[in-house]
């Protein structure tokens, strides 16, 4: 440094000058990070709910289809559930927020997606919500076989064994109660 | 310092570690990670897929059409990847070993 009047070297402005852009950056993003950090727990909180919803639709036990005995008679201690196999006909009451594991914080939606001719009747009225707009809504679709047998009330979600055999092997070329389809379940904060 | 000198080679080096290392930071938290949720849904997409194909004997091959964006084999040039298999044991009255091969119903799926 010489004695004409300078107080700093250019070395040292160049450095605050990356100092303070530096801390300006880490700075910013942390304010940036903090303030999203409800908003991202909101979605996640959303996400499983709607989930949880979703797996527990394709699985409880009190809602997919029933594999009876061949033999055996109803009710039968061996009926198998299949997981995954919804009944055409829901049985009321069957799809319930809190078996769906929805609590009352949050709505629900069930509907066929296209190709799909499910008739929820009033099994889904909790779950039959107008869908909002302008709000967070998780949707999840969940790809299904939906069983569509005559079977009188009672026993809509039953599928004998021979008749799932006959489903799982075409080359038999008997006619199957089971078709592809696919459910959504939306979920979303009241 | 020399005529023509901006500034010292010292802090030439400094300004490219400061540099070198604010980038480093700002990739690490701008590059999209392999989301869980995405992962989840994969996750949901092969199992329920492997499931539908099990209870109406349809499997890619025979039934491509059916089961688009899914491959019998797993990945290896994707950011993740899942296969489920359900396996279909043939029963018989008649037969106390089926002679009917075991059929094997497997669905992959990738993140790329």
């Amino acid at each position: 440094m010489d004695s004409r009047g300078q107080i700093f070297s250019l070395d040292f402005l160049m450095a605050i000058t990356v100092l303070v852009l530096a801390m300006g950056l880490a700075i910013n993003y942390f304010e940036t990070n903090t303030l999203n950090a409800k908003e991202i727990e909101n979605q996640n909180d959303l996400w499983n709910a709607a989930k949880t919803a979703s797996d527990v639709l394709v699985n409880h036990p009190d809602i997919v289809c029933n594999e009876t005995s061949l033999f055996a008679a109803r009710p039968a201690p061996m009926d198998i559930k299949l997981q995954n196999c919804l009944p055409q006909n829901f049985p009321t009451p069957s799809i319930t927020k809190a078996r769906l594991g929805i609590s009352s914080a949050y709505d629900c939606n069930i509907s066929n997606l296209p190709g799909s001719t499910f008739n929820f009747g009033a099994a889904a009225n909790e779950c039959k919500n107008a869908v909002p707009t302008g709000i967070d809504i998780v949707s999840i679709e969940r790809r299904v076989v939906m069983l569509t047998n005559e079977l009188p009330a009672g026993q809509e979600r039953d599928i004998n064994k021979k008749a799932l055999i006959y489903c799982q092997r075409p080359e038999l070329g008997k006619s199957c109660v089971l078709t592809d389809a696919n459910i959504s379940i939306k979920v979303w904060k009241k | 310092m020399k005529n023509g000198f901006i500034f010292t080679i010292d802090a030439f080096y400094a300004m490219i570690f400061v540099v070198s290392l604010a980038g480093a930071f700002a990739f690490y938290y701008t590059a999209a990670p392999t989301n869980s949720k995405e992962i989840e849904t994969l996750n949901m997409k092969t199992t329920d897929t492997a499931l539908v194909a099990f209870y109406l004997g349809k499997s890619i091959a025979n039934n491509p059409a059916d089961f688009p964006g899914f491959q019998e084999t797993l990945s290896t040039d994707a950011n993740f990847s899942k296969c489920v298999s359900r396996f279909y044991y043939p029963i018989s009255r008649d037969q106390i070993v089926s002679q009917t091969p075991i059929t094997e119903y497997k669905f992959c799926k990738r993140i790329r």
